[in-house]
């Protein structure tokens, strides 16, 4: 693909906040329907929806300030591949936090991260090298990669769970630019 | 045949992809019908027998999908100093699982059947392109051949593919990868040849067909 176009940085770039605002995760479904922008100043998703309806995320809160999104993208020969991983804490390792953990770890998903600067960042849903009759059985979608707990030391130490959402795929991450509905119930988006 | 021209390496080359996009796998039938461009080296159509006798139709393959990064086509040539080089061709993927469905599923290629298949890479579009391309074009057929064959029918080439291991198990431990990696492979005395008929993937990407 030729370089059709360059790239402005403009005065409200420079005032990018950083950090994560919302976490969604959910389950890739039967019936997801994925809608992919690619264009010269485009690589986004549309839309994200399942059977022709909303599809439904769950919010995972954390502690202000922890949560980051890391992208490494390394190119071999002909192939660059983008490791994604966004970890977030979830403090006081209590009941519902192991549950929720144990909802984790053995599914395939997909992740949004929304910035502080109001831009939502995909991971596990990626065009490049996906199996192209049946969206769900794309390999490149997010796992539970890392959880690390600790109790903490001292009495002002962190109690809680650092998780992190990892997927490698094989083109930049894509932003949504649909619509999210967030806390439609409790815990509980939509995309559409 | 002179050599009248040498070869480009271009920019595109050198961005090509490795791996494999599709592997699909069919048994030969012995009224199926080849057509060979030897002058392009490839493969202008394979088809199988309609209902209807001396009809040929759109010839059936089973598309195999296996754990991404994980399959490979591999081709190794000798030359003894005769007139023909020999090519040993093998494709082989990796099937995560160890589920009843997927042995049931080789196993009905397991029987010393003679087998062709067709590797699609995934250089079909530039890496940096990521909208999946609706071409197959960049893919090798094994199996198939046309030189030192028997020239009466094509199905009764002996340089056809057969099941050549399958390897894997279980693991021991719970961090173990659980699956096979199967080997497919074929003697051939010329190059992989590139289809170049019209290749149809069906709505649920297990299967496609060939025809000119």
């Amino acid at each position: 693909m030729a370089i059709t176009n360059g790239i402005n940085i403009a005065c409200d770039d420079l005032q990018a906040s950083g950090g994560i605002r919302n976490i969604l995760i959910r389950t890739w479904a039967t019936g997801d329907a994925i809608t992919y922008v690619n264009s010269a100043t485009s690589h986004s998703i549309s839309s994200i929806t399942n059977g022709g309806s909303d599809a439904t995320w769950f919010n995972y809160e954390f502690k202000n300030e922890l949560p980051s999104l890391t992208v490494t993208a390394a190119k071999e020969n002909g192939s660059t591949s983008y490791e994604c991983a966004l970890s977030f804490m979830m403090p006081e390792m209590d009941d519902s936090k192991a549950a929720a953990l144990q909802s984790l770890m053995d599914t395939c998903m997909m992740v949004i991260a929304v910035g502080n600067n109001g831009k939502n960042y995909v991971l596990g849903v990626s065009q490049k090298y996906s199996n192209e009759k049946a969206t769900l059985r794309n390999q490149t979608y997010a796992s539970m990669t890392g959880a690390e707990g600790a109790s903490g030391a001292a009495y002002n130490d962190d109690n809680g769970w650092t998780v992190t959402m990892g997927c490698k795929q094989w083109e930049a991450p894509r932003l949504y630019t649909g619509t999210i509905n967030l806390f439609t119930a409790t815990s509980t988006s939509t995309t559409s | 045949m002179a050599i009248a021209d040498g070869m480009a390496i271009n920019c595109s080359d050198l961005q090509a992809v490795g791996g494999t996009r599709f592997i699909a796998i069919r048994k030969w039938i012995d009224t199926d019908t080849v057509e060979f461009d030897d002058t392009e080296h490839d493969i202008t159509f394979i088809k199988q027998d309609s209902a209807t006798p001396g009809t040929a139709e759109p010839a059936e393959w089973g598309v195999y999908e296996s754990r991404i990064e994980s399959s490979s086509l591999t081709i190794s040539a000798t030359n003894e100093g005769k007139e023909f080089t020999t090519y040993d061709c093998a494709v082989s993927w990796f099937i995560p699982g160890l589920t009843a469905a997927q042995f049931k599923q080789l196993h009905s290629f397991e029987g010393g059947d003679c087998l062709m298949v067709m590797v699609i890479d995934n250089n079909d579009n530039t890496s940096g392109t990521t909208a999946p391309s609706a071409s197959e074009a960049s893919n090798k057929v094994i199996g198939v051949s046309n030189t030192l064959q028997n020239q009466d029918k094509p199905s009764r080439t002996q340089q056809y593919c057969t099941l050549r291991s399958i390897e894997g198990g279980t693991g021991a431990a719970f961090s173990d990868e659980i699956g096979v990696t199967v080997t497919v492979g074929c003697m051939m005395y010329e190059t992989p040849r590139n289809y170049a008929g019209t290749i149809a993937i069906d709505s649920d990407g297990l299967g496609l067909t060939t025809t000119s």
